[in-house]
């Protein structure tokens, strides 16, 4: 078990370690700085700008050295447990946007990822064993439509129905629970036909073996059989799906969280490499990759669970 | 036994679990039919693109600060509805007769949110804190023309006592300047200038602007600041000025998606929201429908050191080949077409100046020019929708109406700002807004040595011409100073050709109306009256 742990934290490690410096590559090749606007700044007042917060202008410096003075400021900011300040949002550190804008993107998460494994499962089942042809059918229509429609569209037609035209829901904003409605909707749309879709699959596949033609003749019962062995085993996709979903869902959405203002993690992930905001950027790489990596870990973890022949390997 | 028919008892289950789920939500909709929450009448809801940035004002460099900072702070003076700057915190304000220096005489019932009353101290403070080196304002050089500014805040000199801002007593500012400047007042109205308590951001440090420290004197407080989602204003009990606020409680929700600012709007759970150019022919007849123009304008400009952009001939070709008269029907922004730079709504503007549509003199002069057009040339602007749709109405027209080849090309913001400070190319589209309503704030964009001058045009005279008008009193010749100017800037050298003044379109709730715009967006929020309403309340102007 030692082992297991210590294998998968260090090959996380050294993958974290590289995305980071790539990303903090990428943007010193991205053209345009933090403090570029419409209006030029003297060169004395940038030079300032530059020095208050620890980075260099590239000046007649090798693109090699420029990066390297960069990365030395950053790393004793990280060194002292910080993230780094905004570049934007001044007098805001970048550790403390990411906590104060993780919370509504959890909240929203974990309700879009619930929503997707109940009504993934259960439409799955119904898939699978429904003798009506005609609700098989609409379910598949509807897990296509899931699949290949857009969010903003979903989104879009969700608001027009349920607040424009019957006035139940509100179009926007984050006051309270009527409020997580739509965008967790949204959000979970497409993840509930995959699940939906990977669910079915896997239990066909898993029901065509014998051993579960053993325990019905030994005399379980059909729920029995499903739920604590076909479904266990046709959980595996399942779980590998769950993981990276799992990370998309807790650092929210771009399109959701701007479409139905909602203060989340998803709007800086654009925002912040729109306005070169170093090291927002920077700090938002390393929680997304360490949330994604978590979810492959607890994934990794999971898959012992339900199978011993994966744990005692 | 087909296996999959073991599947049916579970496929029975989740059904009835899929009836659960339907009751639940049925529940949800029936509960939130019922649970809709009522608004405060009193309060305006209105919304912000983004989240400020920042609140110091001495950091401030942005529209969205600048709407909440305006509500909660006050300067020497404020805009009246004509644009002109009145006695805010200053009572009044004298210049001796060479227009160097300033006297700013403070009234002396204003103070702040805790208390103290605002002293002339309070002003110098922030202008100097404004300056120094170690705040790294963006906004410094705002007051370079104040004597020893640009030496203080560049560290050639260490002492504050050299720089012409003093204080005669707590009720007098006095400002000296390196060279007469008419419009300084203007420059007092902006919220860099607005005065500070250095020893409430000496306490509090970087979070001396979150609610529960910050300390303010404007008609208005902060009292709830929801990073990324909301800020809450309360009326300010203690304030001193002129007219009183009316309305309780504003809220600015950050909504960064203009539709949703429009769906909102529709289901009144804000009061104001600007319009979409998509969005403008719908709402153009309703009654909520606001309009007014604003201190910004489009242009194209040309390198004139890149070739075939070197030869004025070509330029003025380009510039008096497009019809701009139909701009606002490709844009849908009640864009306003204009030929000379300076925006015809301010009182030095010189509307004679520039070329007009002429294809027959655009012809005569692209034969002048002898330029080889077998070769395209290219039209760079910023990725941007409204920009997409210019360039190619552009690249009709000159396509039509000269034969001429051009390609487009497009980058992000930030790229096509580094672009235009490293290399700029031969013809670039660029916008450009007013800090002061004041002539001299778009004509200084070409002096020579201005770090907006992308064009590589430095001409003497020009620069001796705007320098020249920025100490003249007298409108009339002032403007005849600035119509030289403008003339050989755009009939002349052809430096840039100036495309269409900005607008701003918005709907506004009927109770609301008249509601206060500004062609700068600097609203004041203290003068929203609910007209309706108003006999129950304070009289207008108390």
């Amino acid at each position: 078990m030692i082992s297991f742990f210590v294998k998968h934290l260090s090959t996380y490690l050294i993958t974290l370690i590289g995305i980071l410096l790539l990303t903090f590559l990428l943007l010193h090749v991205l053209p345009g700085g933090p403090f570029d606007a419409e209006r030029a700044l003297p060169a004395e007042i940038k030079t300032q700008l530059y020095q208050k917060y620890g980075l260099h202008e590239k000046g007649n410096d090798s693109f090699l050295v420029w990066v390297l003075k960069d990365l030395k400021s950053y790393t004793l900011y990280l060194a002292h447990g910080e993230l780094g300040p905004s570049l934007k949002y001044k007098d805001r550190d970048v550790g403390k946007i990411i906590l104060k804008a993780m919370g509504p993107s959890l909240q929203l998460g974990f309700a879009a990822l619930i929503l997707s494994l109940i009504l993934g499962i259960i439409l799955g089942l119904i898939m699978v064993g429904t003798q009506n042809a005609w609700l098989g059918k609409t379910i598949s229509w509807f897990n296509t439509l899931g699949l290949s429609t857009p969010s903003f569209i979903t989104g879009i037609t969700l608001i027009l129905i349920f607040s424009i035209f019957l006035r139940w829901l509100p179009p926007a904003l984050w006051e309270g629970w009527r409020f997580f409605i739509l965008p967790a909707l949204t959000l979970s749309l497409g993840p509930v036909a995959m699940m939906a879709e990977l669910t079915a699959a896997s239990l066909k596949e898993e029901l065509k073996k014998d051993y579960l033609r053993t325990a019905l003749a030994k005399g379980l019962t059909p729920k029995k059989i499903i739920a604590k062995h076909a479904l266990k085993n046709a959980a595996f996709p399942m779980l590998t799906f769950i993981g990276p979903l799992a990370a998309h869902f807790i650092t929210g959405s771009f399109i959701v969280e701007t479409m139905f203002a909602i203060p989340g993690l998803g709007r800086h992930f654009v925002a912040s490499v729109i306005d070169r905001d170093m090291f927002l950027v920077m700090g938002l790489t390393l929680t997304f990759a360490v949330i994604l990596m978590t979810m492959n870990f607890l994934v990794d973890v999971g898959y012992g669970f339900l199978d011993p022949r994966v744990k005692k390997r | 036994m087909d296996m999959v028919s073991l599947v049916e008892p579970c496929t029975a289950m989740c059904f009835k679990t899929s009836r659960i789920f339907t009751l639940l939500a049925t529940g949800i909709v029936l509960v939130s039919c019922a649970s809709s929450k009522t608004k405060n009448e009193n309060a305006l809801h209105l919304t912000l693109a983004t989240e400020p940035p920042t609140l110091d004002w001495n950091l401030a460099n942005d529209n969205v600060s600048h709407q909440v900072i305006n509500q909660i702070m006050e300067g020497l003076a404020e805009y009246d509805e004509n644009m002109n700057p009145v006695p805010a915190i200053a009572e009044t304000w004298d210049v001796s007769k060479d227009g160097l220096v300033y006297t700013f005489h403070l009234k002396k019932n204003h103070a702040w949110t805790d208390g103290k009353p605002v002293t002339a101290n309070d002003f110098r403070d922030s202008w100097l804190r404004l300056l120094a080196p170690k705040t790294a304002s963006e906004y410094a050089y705002f007051l370079y023309d104040i004597v020893g500014a640009r030496e203080f805040n560049t560290g050639q000199i260490l002492d504050a006592e050299k720089v012409g801002i003093k204080t005669v007593d707590d009720h007098t500012l006095l400002v000296t300047l390196t060279q007469p400047i008419v419009y300084f007042p203007h420059l007092t109205t902006f919220m860099v200038t607005y005065p500070i308590r250095v020893d409430v951001v000496d306490r509090y440090g970087p979070k001396w602007t979150e609610p529960r420290n910050i300390v303010t004197c404007g008609p208005y407080q902060l009292t709830e600041w929801w990073h990324e989602y909301r800020l809450s204003l309360r009326k300010n009990p203690s304030y001193a000025g002129l007219p009183k606020p009316f309305v309780d409680e504003i809220i600015f929700n950050i909504v960064p998606d203009p539709s949703t600012a429009l769906t909102l709007y529709d289901q009144a759970m804000i009061d104001v929201a600007v319009l979409p150019p998509m969005a403008i022919g719908h709402y153009k007849n309703s009654p909520d429908f606001v309009h007014h123009s604003r201190l910004r304008n489009t242009y194209f400009g040309f390198n004139i050191t890149k070739p075939p952009f070197d030869n004025v001939f070509f330029r003025r070709a380009l510039s008096q080949s497009l019809d701009k008269s139909q701009i606002p029907s490709i844009l849908n922004g009640k864009e306003i077409p204009i030929k000379s730079w300076i925006p015809s709504n301010l009182p030095t503007a010189s509307p004679e100046a520039g070329l007009g549509f002429n294809p027959d003199l655009a012809s005569l002069d692209l034969e002048k020019s002898k330029v080889d057009l077998s070769q395209p040339i290219e039209l760079y602007f910023n990725s941007d929708p409204t920009n997409k749709k210019l360039a190619e109405w552009a690249q009709n027209q000159w396509k039509q109406n000269l034969g001429l080849n051009v390609e487009l090309i497009n980058q992000d913001w930030k790229s096509y700002l580094s672009l235009l400070h490293n290399d700029a190319p031969g013809l670039f589209r660029l916008g450009w807004g007013a800090d002061y309503p004041d002539a001299d704030s778009f004509m200084n964009v070409f002096l020579s040595y201005s770090g907006n001058n992308f064009t590589q045009w430095k001409n003497k005279t020009f620069d001796a011409l705007v320098i020249q008008a920025r100490g003249e009193a007298n409108v009339e010749k002032r403007k005849n100073i600035y119509t030289q100017a403008e003339k050989m800037l755009l009939d002349e050298e052809a430096i840039i050709i100036p495309l269409y003044q900005h607008t701003q379109n918005m709907v506004v709730k009927k109770k609301w109306q008249p509601y206060p715009t500004s062609s700068l967006d600097a609203v004041y929020l203290k003068r929203v009256r609910a007209i309706h309403e108003l006999p129950l309340h304070e009289p207008l102007n108390p």
